[in-house]
């Protein structure tokens, strides 16, 4: 059943344990946003309690406007104007923290509750009963409960949904014990393993159809109540203790044991358990409680994992999750499990585990009670900044975290504004990968990038603080966020498994949200808009010197004029470093110097320039689809001249731009503005514009980094309205640290100059290598190619 | 089956030689006792002679036997000299069964060794044997014939811990001296082989133990009649009216043999040389034991069981009630049902106010649930609903056996049954494209149905792939029907394949097919109906095929309805099937609305054999508007599982050695 099972009638008695009473992180700190809090939930389980709140948060987000242009503009005069406005969004919090807190909690939150209109807190787990007049009391608050189950499996299937790396296999022993799983684009159908006091198998086919096909009445309880009663030891993890310490053998009966080896006509092997304490079937013999406790915890496991091969084999079905107490994040047990699974299913079952396990009850009751609010219907994501991460309370795992934030777990979801979905034109959703590398399985990669980021950490600071610069407490705030940013990435070093695999995109998505989290919503917001009006006063000249060109001379001078523009980027420390001294530093600086570069001669480090000319000979394109990247001579003197040759040949053309700022990335508001001016100036792109062959979308992100399977729905419409055929994206961000390997539907441009050493130097280039791929998909008939070799050396 | 061994229950007095006069032998014996009487002393159950057979085949030819003077002397050089024995090591128990022949003549008698006759001796005048070994008395089977001989089998147990003590009663009786081939299975078997001629020089035969398994409890089971050896618990859910009842094993397969002994292992037999380990679980008889000692101290598994009767589980076990009150209604779950073994003892008060007693009983509550769980998904994913459990965890344990029977008929009611369902849905609506991808399994015992279902419709390319298979096979008769419609509306054409081409250069076309097929008593009626007016959009597709083979019938019905203009497909699908008792409803709905953008799709099998009954509802509900996806399918029995039990519990492996020692397979 589950956790709070374990509760009815002997709670004080295993949770009031050796625990310190004192909670070391300021309340604050962890119960954040109280003031606008409504819609509270809470899941009272044996030793821990789930609370959960909606909340808005008010936070300054930067908006450009554009200025009136009808009258003749003068040279000076900035394209547009910026100005920090306030805006409200809607984040969940949920806290997990030892019920011995409880009454501490409940004051502290009554305290600084200042809205009055919730009448309503749902509850639900066994505990909830106990607790409800001491919450009733403290907070006034009407107890509503909930089913656990039911609260259980919309938990489960909202955490799916919404959080990226939520499932994992453990692997004991491996490099990272973690290892990540791809988020389905369908969810559905699972089965749910709950190991509680007993256990309950739940198949779940839809949002509201599951059914509790089965269970088990050895479970976590057997394990604690049975163990207490052998070893005299009372604590469920220090069970847990003794049991990783025996030696089951001992105590168990092997097949070796009654065959002298193993029975190998049926296969067993004779290390195989034949009998379950079959040894300790005599009354004169001590045997040790470590190995009593292994064994035990060894036949729970096993009969659990059989069970759970019954029944996924019955309704075969293939992802299997475990939760409940007995899984918590214990390794023991996710080790037993998973072993078990293995064997009975012969390795075609993974035993699946959930990095937000414990708090699967309290998020089901909380959506059970924000119903009208229809929280379904909108995309969520884990704020890295506001939540804890994988084991964060584990007490063998991170001493420094623990001793910091004590025994209080948190995580945080953002409500998104737009609700994200696969691009329709990935070949096979299911099997997509955003991520080139992943870091937690890559010791030296990890090493180079938590290194890289640190080191990156002040100039970060520098540029918030000189973002705005009426506001005197923008330094202080700039330290919290180093400081924060800083911890996060301290953590991360200790638990790179914290927020699922760990990746370039997720350490600059974390430094996002740690700059949001203090109100620095967009730190390059003035060197963004220095960087376009500059680049505007270039784009006519540039254009001319195009089109004095051949066409082939011209395709060429197009695709460079986009690389070098590319190099034009703050996140990359390489450029910014020369950037930051030599304010000077133009686009023609930056061709010349590509220019004098012997790697900027051909063959690129990844080059199918010569594939792409003989397409473009062919017939063109239907529409275009092109991520763009940075704002300035990128945009403006490198992708638009290029946008503008496509739609001469009669290509439709996409932009697709971040819905919000991420460094110095070109923002759907900007780009507005942006190519506004530049219809302004050109025919080709007016009429584009006006016949809505060039459209802006939002790409529904915010990172510098692209995630294909959670795009702006808008954006996926659009590219099945227009039956997308070539999709373009820029840059080292969505090119080489995301989708370098993202196969695709359709053709696909993949370009970027390789603005870090380090990274060109594990694909086997040099710094400002090129990266220009080419691809089609297999059987798909263009008129000029059948093949395009596309592989980096 | 139907012969002799009639005569002794359990509460039959032991009755030494003269048994037979003590009630008269069951009718057929008698008769052929009269046509060869002519054989020694006990020469009425001598009469069973056929040579290599195995005991079953022997007693089919038996009653005419003018040969058999001829077949008898080639049995007696092949036939092994006494003693016969068949050893079965266990990790816990030694099982071990002793022929003693009845009918020794005078001048075998003579040339009898004084070892031979002494061990005989001693085996069949003692019930118990040093202070661990004990004869199983009531479950003696007297005049047995065996490969020619008649005697009585007796049935011995003793703990493997005790072996060398055996082994040393083995060595001072010098009963290596005898050369008799001892044919031993079970796991000690082959871990004490060496012990066997060091201590005792003794050579073993190894035997396999689940060959032996099964092979002791097909003999033990056809030669054994009244009091029948398999039985069942009528009414196990209700206590007061529970009792014992005989089961006739008749056709026994397939099968599920689930042995319980140390550990447990699952076999599926199919017949009588074709089985499988399904799976096993090593919560068996001596985890059961293993945790009494552990927690209660006791010594042996009769004090062990003698605890366990006298205790309460739902001390120590935490049930659903405990934790709601009553039943946990939301999921059908009654409130006596245990939630968590052994939940209560996470409590410091209630670990201290239970007794040893209630620890035993949970212990083996806990233990026999979970047997009986582990079995029922294996009944159901093998499906096989004949379940009978052996092995000695079951000895006089009438506590677990009528647990199981509870367990397995309870919880199997309204469970889902074996069932292997496919079925893929994709609607782009995007693309105007269905696929719809729809396969069952059903495997009934002998009956087999396979339905494969295909469409793909395409409004946007206008084209419509229909794809229809029906693959069933019910005993030796087999159907195979294939049907493919392709049509491609911006064609203006129409192609079905294998059976039918058309061409709808008029936008219109109006089909109907007829197969009749007689061979010999089978008859098969097909009638295929084709309705196309691209004009209108339309087309309408009815297809139906009749089988009358004998006593089988099936009825198919299949209708197609589609109009594009509308947007609109209705999808009709019938399957009756009769064969005998046996009956199975099919029926099978799709309705796609493109302009509503829903599609409902309903599918359902009634299938009913005998007093089981199971129901398949399956259900597809697809709102592209919503893009929501509802698949649902459900397969039910009505009637529970029936827990099937064996008298000799724990001797089978032993018997099957023995048999082997005999009529080497």
């Amino acid at each position: 059943m589950s956790t709070s099972k374990m509760a009815a009638g002997c709670e004080r008695v295993d949770s009031s344990h050796s625990m310190d009473k004192s909670i070391t992180l300021p309340p604050d700190e962890i119960f954040r946003n109280l003031e606008n809090a409504k819609r509270f939930a809470i899941d009272i389980g044996g030793s821990l309690t789930k609370l959960a709140y909606y909340s808005t948060v008010q936070h300054k987000v930067a908006k450009v406007r554009s200025f009136d242009h009808t009258a003749k503009e003068t040279e000076g005069d900035p394209l547009y104007e910026i100005s920090m406005q306030e805006e409200v969004s809607a984040r969940l919090h949920f806290i997990k923290f030892e019920n011995a807190y409880i009454e501490t909690c409940l004051d502290f939150i009554k305290d600084h509750l200042v809205n009055t209109d919730t009448k309503v807190i749902k509850a639900t787990g066994g505990g909830a009963h106990k607790f409800k007049d001491l919450i009733e009391k403290k907070l006034k608050l009407r107890v509503d409960k909930e089913d656990e189950m039911t609260c259980l499996i919309k938990g489960c299937n909202f955490v799916l949904r919404n959080i990226t790396h939520e499932a994992f296999v453990y692997v004991k022993h491996a490099d990272s014990e973690f290892r990540f799983q791809n988020t389905h684009p369908d969810i559905f159908p699972y089965l749910l393993i709950n190991i509680g006091s007993g256990v309950s198998i739940f198949k779940v086919e839809s949002e509201d159809t599951f059914e509790r096909v089965g269970g088990s009445s050895i479970g976590g309880g057997t394990f604690w109540g049975l163990g207490a009663l052998l070893t005299k030891t009372k604590r469920f993890d220090e069970l847990l203790q003794l049991a990783s310490k025996g030696q089951h053998t001992n105590v168990d009966m092997l097949v070796k044991d009654i065959y002298g080896g193993s029975y190998g006509s049926l296969g067993l092997t004779g290390d195989l358990i034949a009998s379950s304490f079959g040894k300790s079937a005599t009354p004169d013999k001590e045997f040790s409680k470590e190995d009593m406790a292994k064994s035990l915890l060894h036949m729970i496991s096993n009969d659990i994992g059989q069970l759970a091969c019954l029944y996924a084999r019955l309704h075969n079905l293939t992802r299997v999750y475990f939760g409940g107490f007995f899984i918590r994040g214990h390794p023991v047990t996710m080790h037993t499990i998973t072993y078990s699974i293995n064997f009975f299913t012969k390795g075609e079952v993974q035993a699946l585990f959930l990095r937000h396990e414990g708090y699967l009850g309290t998020i089901g009751a909380f959506l059970k009670g924000a119903e009208e609010d229809n929280p379904n219907q909108y995309s969520w994501g884990e704020n890295y900044a506001g939540s804890s991460g994988l084991m964060s309370t584990s007490p063998d795992l991170n001493p420094m975290q623990r001793a910091r934030s004590g025994t209080f777990d948190m995580l945080e979801m953002d409500r998104l504004e737009r609700q994200l979905v696969n691009l329709p034109l990935l070949q096979d959703p299911s099997s997509y990968i955003p991520d080139t590398v992943d870091l937690s399985e890559d010791a030296l990669a990890r090493e180079y990038w938590l290194y890289c980021f640190e080191e990156a950490l002040d100039g970060v600071v520098k540029r918030a603080v000189a973002s705005q610069p009426d506001l005197p407490e923008a330094a202080e705030r700039a330290e919290k966020f180093r400081h924060k940013y800083q911890h996060k990435l301290q953590t991360l070093r200790h638990q790179p498994f914290a927020y699922g695999s760990l990746t370039v995109r997720s350490l600059l998505d974390t430094r996002e949200h740690c700059l949001n989290e203090f109100n620095f919503p967009d730190p390059y917001s003035k060197i963004k808009q220095g960087e376009n009006d500059m680049a505007l006063k270039y784009f006519q000249k540039a254009v001319k010197s195009l089109e004095e060109l051949s066409w082939e001379q011209r395709q060429f001078a197009l695709v460079r004029g986009l690389l070098a523009g590319n190099v034009f980027d703050w996140g990359a420390k390489a450029v910014s470093d020369v950037l930051e001294s030599d304010p000077e530093f133009g686009f023609e600086h930056a061709k010349l110097q590509l220019e004098g570069m012997p790697l900027l001669e051909r063959p690129w480090l990844v080059d199918a320039y010569d594939q792409w000319l003989e397409r473009l000979k062919g017939p063109p394109h239907k529409c275009a689809l092109f991520f763009v990247d940075n704002s300035g001579i990128d945009i403006i003197l490198g992708v638009f001249p290029f946008v503008r040759e496509l739609l001469c040949r009669g290509t439709e053309v996409v932009l697709a731009s971040n819905s919000s700022p991420a460094l110095n990335d070109v923002t759907n508001s900007e780009l507005q503005i942006l190519t506004e001016r530049i219809a302004a100036m050109d025919l080709v792109i007016q009429s584009a514009v006006k016949e809505d062959r060039l459209t802006l979308v939002q790409s529904g992100s915010s990172s510098p980094c692209l995630d294909l399977s959670r795009l702006d729905k808008v954006l996926a419409g659009v590219v099945r309205e227009r039956h997308v055929d070539l999709v373009i994206i820029e840059g080292m961000g969505r090119a080489i640290h995301t989708n370098y390997y993202a196969i695709l539907s359709c053709e696909s441009l993949k370009m970027a100059v390789i603005k870090n050493s380090w990274l060109a130097d594990r694909l086997g280039g040099k710094l400002f290598s090129v990266v220009f791929k080419y691809e089609v998909p297999p059987g798909h008939k263009t008129t000029t190619l059948d093949h395009v070799p596309v592989t980096p050396s | 089956m139907e012969e002799r061994n009639g005569h002794h229950g359990e509460n039959e007095p032991e009755t030494g030689e003269n048994e037979d006069a003590a009630e008269p032998p069951p009718k057929q014996s008698r008769s052929r006792s009269d046509e060869s009487n002519n054989f020694g002393l006990d020469s009425n159950n001598m009469e069973t002679t056929t040579a290599g057979g195995s005991a079953t085949d022997e007693r089919r030819t038996s009653t005419s036997n003018y040969s058999s003077r001829q077949r008898i002397d080639s049995l007696r050089k092949t036939r092994p000299p006494f003693p016969w024995f068949g050893m079965d090591i266990g990790g816990t128990l030694v099982k071990l069964v002793y022929f003693e022949p009845k009918d020794i003549t005078a001048e075998e008698e003579q040339e009898e060794v004084e070892n031979l006759k002494s061990i005989r001796r001693y085996l069949t005048s003692n019930i118990a044997y040093g202070k661990t070994g004990i004869r199983d008395v009531h479950l003696e089977m007297k005049d047995l014939t065996i490969c020619g001989r008649t005697g009585n089998l007796h049935f011995i147990r003793f703990p493997t811990q005790d072996l060398p003590a055996f082994l040393q009663m083995a060595r001072s009786k010098h009963f290596s001296s005898l050369h008799t081939t001892l044919c031993a299975t079970g796991g000690g078997a082959y871990k004490f082989e060496f012990d066997f001629r060091q201590m005792a020089d003794l050579l073993l035969l190894k035997l396999d133990e689940l060959d032996c398994l099964i092979r002791g409890v097909l003999y033990i089971d056809s030669v054994v009649s009244n009091p029948s050896e398999c039985y069942y618990y009528e009414n196990p859910t209700d206590p007061e009216h529970c009792v014992q009842k005989p089961f006739p094993l008749e056709n026994p397969y397939p099968l599920l043999l689930v042995n319980i002994g140390s550990g447990v292992s699952i076999l599926a037999v199919y017949s009588k040389n074709n089985y499988k380990r399904v799976t096993g679980t090593s919560l068996g008889g001596g985890t059961f034991l293993g945790l009494c000692c552990l927690l209660t101290g006791c010594s042996s598994f009769e004090e062990a069981l003698e605890m366990a009767s006298q205790g309460e589980s739902t001390h120590v076990d935490k049930l659903v009630r405990d934790i709601y009150g009553g039943d946990y209604e939301r999921f059908g779950l009654p409130g006596w049902a245990v939630a968590s073994s052994f939940g209560n003892m996470v409590c410091k008060e209630k670990r201290e106010s239970i007794s040893k007693e209630d620890l035993a009983r949970a212990t083996l509550v806990s233990i026999t649930n979970n047997i009986g769980s582990i079995t029922r998904m294996v009944a159901l994913n093998e499906n096989i609903e004949r379940v009978v459990f052996v092995g000695n965890f079951l000895r006089v344990n009438t506590l677990s056996m009528k647990l199981l029977s509870y367990a397995m008929d309870y919880w199997s009611k309204g469970q889902l049954k074996a069932l292997f369902l496919r079925h893929e849905v994709r609607l782009y609506t995007g693309l105007k494209a269905l696929f719809l991808r729809h396969e069952v399994r059903l495997s009934t015992g002998l009956k087999a149905l396979f339905l494969r279902h295909e469409v793909r419709l395409s409004t946007g390319l206008k084209a419509l792939f229909l794809r229809h298979e029906v693959r069933l096979s019910t005993g030796l008769k087999a159907l195979f029907l294939r049907h493919e419609v392709r049509l491609y509306t911006g064609l203006k054409a129409l192609f079905l394949r294998h059976e039918v081409r058309l061409s709808t250069g008029l936008k219109a076309l109006f089909f109907i097919h007829e197969v009749r097929l007689s061979t010999g008593l089978k008859a098969l009626f097909l009638r295929h109906e084709v309705r196309l007016s691209t004009g209108l959009k339309a087309l309408f597709l009815r297809h139906e095929v009749r089988l009358s083979t004998g006593l089988k019938a099936l009825f198919l019905r299949h209708e197609v309805r589609l109009s594009t203009g509308l947007k609109a497909l209705f999808f009709r699908h019938e399957v009756r099937l009769s064969t005998g008792l046996k009956a199975l409803f099919h029926r099978h709905e799709v309705r796609l609305s493109t302009g509503l953008k829903a599609l409902f799709h309903r599918h359902e099998v009634r299938l009913s054999t005998g007093l089981k009954a199971l129901f398949l509802r399956h259900e597809v509900r697809l709102s592209t508007g919503l893009k929501a996806l509802f698949l649902r399918h459900e397969v039910r029995i009505s009637s529970g599982l029936k827990a099937l039990f064996l008298r000799h519990e724990g001797y089978f492996g032993s018997v099957g050695a023995l048999l082997e020692l005999l009529d080497p397979s």
